[in-house]
């Protein structure tokens, strides 16, 4: 579901002869293409995003987001002198880095026992199972979740039923990550595996035939072909999936946290609504805030998409 | 750039002229104001006004003859904005922020951003002379206290705080409602277990423990002795034995003249203990901190499968009570419910001194003379002694009538209430419904003597070698970075606290240290400023 | 991929094996997973309260009752709900599909002048917002602010899609277009005869993501909007299965505490009916996906 060459093609660059305004007029027509696309940008990111130099300002209503006095960094000390600041965004790694090593092989898992499935019909019919949760809103699945796993829920009457300890996943919090991976795991996993499973059918079948004929085992085929040729796929997810770490899941904790996992739920972006919203200080603060995290993950995707291609993968950015 | 400064307010003359005059031509009397009224006292210019409460108004629900009634009275058209409650906050704060406030609105009044809007401009100050003109509303705002004392901050006034009691206040000092349980009567009985007015925290859980261990219900494990939310056990159990555990009262000033935090006084932990005594022993839910509004109190009322709820201490909370359970349960309350006052350890009683409000009504900057004054005789006529009467029993002689005795009788059917015959009545948007509820017939009386008894316990045992955390306006008006930073949901963290594995006074002082960074800077400020 | 799997399956089929069997038994078990949740989400909505308090792990209710469903549509809100979230999918899919593909499609064409710098100023805003208060005064200053209209706006573009169908126009064979063009055809031309209708798998997928972004949404309709008739789905979910407990400590209002409780009853009923539209259309995009997004994602 993720882009993975983000980037135009790179052709050799050919000085041209004609001057640039013959070449913009040559391609009018594709600028007038652009033209409903960048108004949405300008009307409803660009000039939004003059906000950002909230960071650095006082914010005052009434002068307007222009008008308010400058204050350098002073914002930023008030941030970093916040302890919960600090704890929110290593949560957040924490959080989204054990999530993330857990839940990214389940995809693919899936994608190969699907590929592996002979029948297709019934194969159809498990992608269409395993998809859809993918595609309720964490309203939805919160209300679910609860249903499931609260103490007198469908799990917990399960275990006790046959006799086992119950647990109680939706207020300790040490059952806390573990409940985000699952409903995770729960909810996104079919989605996932649809991408790898489309790579895989791009695949090029001869490969395969051609190890039947060595007397390959399916296993065998598996690790040979089918895993090293969706390789790339992995990489660009795994990358993209590194660039979210600083924002992932904002939704899911929301919505799933209580009292009783305010410790271990309050990552950064729930750190932001709060500060946004709810704490009385100014909305200046929260786009330090905001700002810092936007940096980090930045930062984050450059790296994860560097390293990839020093591990002689494709990265993000040709 | 002088010219252009120059040129800004000629053109807004030019500008304002042009508009008087097409108002002028489009209409023949517009000559001064829209308030004239016509020879029979109604206001000649229809005004459409727009308001910003938390009352969910349904499609439709304006047309009934009871909204009606205001608007052809005071010549409006309302434009109602709904505001939900989870997210009331960030909503009001959008729209103060971007100057986008409907012309009324019900805000939360906080401190620290009432000062910010004040100095840049974001409320409407009202006129000076607006007591005079408007002598209900002065009147019910003179009580709430916290007027006057911003006027002396801000030099004029820009809210009005909500009155909790106008003409009724039950008992003096006030204390807060909070703090008022329900129990089983006819579990009590069955168990042998005496009927008092008030309980310590440790014999309510005694009695928890009774009716787990007896079980006269015959529920099972389905009893839930103490039926508690975080919030619930907060006011319940912690605050019983520690006036300062609260938001509310969190930094005070003690008998030292020095300012402390309550959380990290001995009597907070004294609480916890009591509150992880009861967690472990199984008399709360063992998920009780996940229960939102009304989950805990509906085991009680709606499937009659606790002990103890927490109440508070309005009569309509118990006629409410009385309703649900007929409803839910098909018995009547008064059989089986017995209400009474929580007390600390120690036999001490504690609980908040009541400040006479709860949220705030304010106008937009930008709001129209006009308006203003239609919204302010609207007000006025809601806070007189008729408009309350409207507002609460509806109209006389169809929904209500006075008897032999003089007093107001309900004429609605059995079973229903105004509510029900005029869903939302948000047009009480000044003085608030506890007010009325003293009084109000619709509530049975008993419960009504019992409320105000209940009040007048409060304030007698407060006074009386109880512990009342007293409103320090120093603190409450007091605005900075450091203390806005150091506000936490103490009934999560108090939840969270006593649910940690390990010993709850090494928690405990891990945690009060973990907050040091935070609440030592404000205990600084505050010393410095304040203390003697 | 039809060729592909058709191969496949031409020189696989007929050896069902004892592995396949497991693989078979894995994959139901799976979806029982999946599954058992919903099944007993809609056995709680057709159960009654008593029924449900003794037995809360039921798959099938006993004595099913529609009591939760008729308590639910009498409260009406969820009726409004419904039909503000249509009419923004009815305005805003439309919408969304033609800011996206118009610009897609211009930045799949060949290099021309600004090219890179407009794509990174579409990647950029993929990392960097300016937050919700600029955005809240923007669309304050062009006056649609409570309206349905700031939440359609707001949805209707995303650069992450907008990626997703320039890459897989990229993969389309240049020689249509170019014939075309040498035909006369101007490039909007082009987009609306020529592309978009070779585009249906991609048109397919990003259709489905922005309808259940639509669909899914509540923060935007949270900030923006003002009026309770003009709440979408979500957010009057949110109302009745978050409930989400203000912190209004100090209240002793009683306007602040009458609110209306809801049954878990309702509760799962109000997930149901939410999840069945869904579950409507779901399989009829669904066979598009997996071409929309591998083109999309991954450039061959």
């Amino acid at each position: 579901m993720k882009p993975a060459a983000l980037g135009p093609d790179k052709k050799l660059r050919v000085r041209s002869a004609t001057p640039w305004y013959k070449e913009i007029w040559k391609h009018r027509m594709t600028y007038t293409l652009l033209i409903p696309g960048l108004i949405w940008l300008i009307l409803f990111a660009y000039l939004p995003m003059g906000g950002l130099s909230l960071a650095f300002k006082h914010y005052k209503a009434n002068e307007g987001i222009w008008g308010s006095p400058w204050v350098g960094f002073e914002n930023f000390k008030y941030v970093f002198r916040d302890p919960t600041f600090a704890q929110a965004v290593w949560r957040t790694l924490y959080i989204n880095i054990i999530k993330l090593i857990i839940t990214f092989p389940f995809p693919i898992l899936l994608a190969l026992l699907l590929n592996e499935l002979r029948m297709r019909k019934t194969k159809k019919l498990f992608q269409t199972v395993f998809t859809f949760p993918q595609f309720l809103s964490w309203i939805i699945v919160s209300g679910i979740v609860i249903n499931v796993l609260s103490y007198d829920g469908l799990l917990n009457s399960t275990l006790q039923l046959v006799g086992l300890p119950t647990i109680n996943f939706l207020g300790s919090e040490k059952m806390f990550l573990p409940m985000l991976i699952l409903t995770d795991v729960w909810k996104s996993t079919g989605w996932g595996a649809i991408i790898f499973l489309a790579a895989i059918s791009g695949i090029d079948q001869d490969q395969y035939e051609s190890a039947q004929i060595d007397g390959a085992s399916r296993m065998q085929q598996i690790f040979k072909i089918t895993l090293p040729n969706i390789l790339p796929t992995v990489t660009v997810m795994f990358i993209l999936n590194v660039g979210g770490l600083m924002s992932a899941g904002f939704d899911q904790i929301f919505n799933l946290a209580n009292a009783a996992t305010q410790n271990v739920s309050q990552v950064l972006d729930v750190y932001i609504y709060r500060i946004t919203f709810q704490s009385s200080t100014d909305f200046s603060f929260s786009t330090a805030v905001s700002l810092f995290r936007s940096l980090v993950n930045m930062v984050l995707l450059l790296a994860a998409d560097r390293v990839a291609k020093l591990m002689g993968g494709d990265g993000l950015f040709r | 750039m002088n010219t252009k400064k120059l040129l800004k307010p000629l053109l807004a003359v030019a500008l304002s002229a042009v508009m008087v005059t097409v108002t002028a031509c489009s209409k023949d009397s517009a000559s001064s104001g829209g308030n004239e009224k016509d020879a029979e006292g109604n206001y000649k210019d229809k005004l459409k006004i727009s308001v910003a409460q938390t009352t969910e108004v349904k499609d439709g629900v304006l047309d009934n003859e009871f909204h009606k009634y205001w608007m052809d009275k005071f010549n409006v058209d309302w434009d109602y904005n709904y505001v939900q409650w989870d997210s009331w906050p960030e909503k009001l704060r959008l729209w103060i922020n971007s100057g986008d406030l409907p012309d009324v609105a019900s805000w939360n009044y906080v401190h620290g951003d009432f000062m910010n809007y004040v100095d840049q401009g974001l409320l409407y100050k009202f006129p000076d002379d607006w007591k005079e003109r408007w002598p209900n509303i002065a009147a019910a705002y003179k009580l709430t206290g916290l007027g006057d004392k911003l006027e002396e901050l801000t030099g004029g006034t820009y809210i009005l705080p909500k009155p909790v009691y106008y003409q009724n206040k039950p008992a003096d000092p006030l204390v807060n409602q909070i703090g008022v349980i329900a129990l089983r009567k006819d579990w009590a009985k069955a168990v042998g277990f005496e009927l008092k007015d008030a309980y310590t925290t440790s014999e309510l859980m005694h009695y928890a423990e009774l009716i787990k261990e007896k079980d006269p219900g015959k529920l099972g494990s389905k009893l839930v002795p103490m039926s508690y939310n975080a919030d619930d056990a907060l006011t319940n159990i912690i605050m019983a034995n520690s006036e300062h555990s609260r938001v509310e009262s969190a930094f005070y000033k003690g008998e030292d003249g020095k300012f402390h935090w309550g959380p990290a006084d001995p009597e907070t932990l004294t609480g916890l203990k009591d509150m992880q005594k009861a967690y472990k022993e199984g008399l709360l839910n063992p998920e009780f901190y996940t229960w939102k509004n009304n989950e805990g109190s509906d085991n009680f009322r709606v499937k009659g499968v606790a002990g103890i709820m927490s109440l508070g201490g309005l009569a309509s909370y118990r006629q409410d009570l009385d309703k649900n359970i007929q409803k839910n349960l098909g018995v009547s309350s008064d059989d089986m419910v017995h209400t009474a006052i929580v007390l600390g350890d120690d036999g001490k009683y504690r609980n908040l001194e009541q400040v006479n409000f709860w949220s705030t009504l304010i106008f937009s900057p930008n709001i129209s003379k006009e308006k203003f004054e239609r919204i302010m005789d609207i007000l006025d006529y809601s806070t007189s002694k008729e408009g309350q009467m409207l507002i609460n029993m509806g109209f006389e002689g169809k929904d209500w009538k006075y008897d032999d005795k003089n007093e107001p009788v309900s004429l609605l059917p059995e079973g229903t209430t105004l509510e029900d015959k005029y869903p939302a009545r948000f047009e009480g948007l000044y003085v608030l419904g506890d007010d009325f509820s003293v009084v109000n017939p619709a509530i049975k009386k008993e419960y009504r003597d019992r409320a105000v008894e209940l009040f007048q316990d409060k304030a007698k045992l407060g006074k009386e070698g109880g512990k009342l955390a007293t409103y320090d306006w120093d603190v409450q008006l007091y605005d900075s970075k450091a203390k806005s930073q150091a506000s936490f949901d103490y009934q999560n963290e108090y939840a969270n606290l006593i649910l940690q594995s390990g010993d709850l006074e090494v928690n405990w002082k891990k945690w009060v240290q973990s907050k040091q960074s935070l609440v030592q800077p404000v205990l600084d400020e505050l010393n410095s400023k304040f203390a003697k | 991929m039809s060729t592909a799997t058709a191969k496949r399956h031409k020189y696989r089929i007929g050896k069902m094996t004892f592995l396949d069997y497991t693989l078979l038994v894995v994959l139901i078990i799976l979806s029982l997973m999946i599954l058992i949740p919903f099944i007993n989400v809609i056995a709680i909505s057709f159960a009654s309260q008593k029924e449900y308090a003794d037995n809360p792990m039921m798959l099938f209710p006993k004595h099913p009752t529609l009591d939760a469903y008729k308590a639910l549509f009498n409260d009406g809100r969820i009726l409004t709900g419904f039909w503000n979230t249509l009419k923004i999918l009815v305005v805003g899919l439309p919408l969304s599909l033609f800011l996206t593909s118009t610009m897609a499609y211009g930045l799949s064409r060949d290099k021309f002048p600004g090219k890179k710098i407009i794509f990174f100023l579409v990647l950029f805003t993929m990392i960097f917002n300016g937050g919700i208060v600029p955005l809240y005064l923007v669309m304050k200053s062009i006056h649609l602010t409570s309206t349905l209209w700031s939440v359609i706006l707001v949805g209707s573009f995303s650069a992450f899609n907008m990626i997703l169908m320039m890459n897989y126009f990229q993969g389309l064979p240049d020689s249509l277009m170019e014939s075309a063009r040498l035909d006369g055809a101007g490039e909007w031309r082009i987009l609306f005869s020529i592309v978009l209708p070779l585009a249906a798998p991609i048109m397919a997928t990003i259709t489905l993501f922005y309808g259940v972004a639509f669909w899914n949404g509540w923060y935007d309709a949270m900030i923006f909007l003002r009026k309770a008739d003009m709440l979408p789905l979500q957010n009057v979910l949110r109302t009745i299965i978050v409930e989400s407990s203000t912190n209004v400590s100090n209240a002793s209002s009683v306007d602040a505490l009458n609110k209306t409780g809801f049954s878990t009853g309702m509760k799962m009923a109000s997930v149901f009916v939410s999840m069945v539209p869904i579950m409507c259309f779901f399989p009829l995009l669904q066979k598009h996906f997996a071409k929309g997004v591998l083109t999309g994602a991954i450039k061959t």
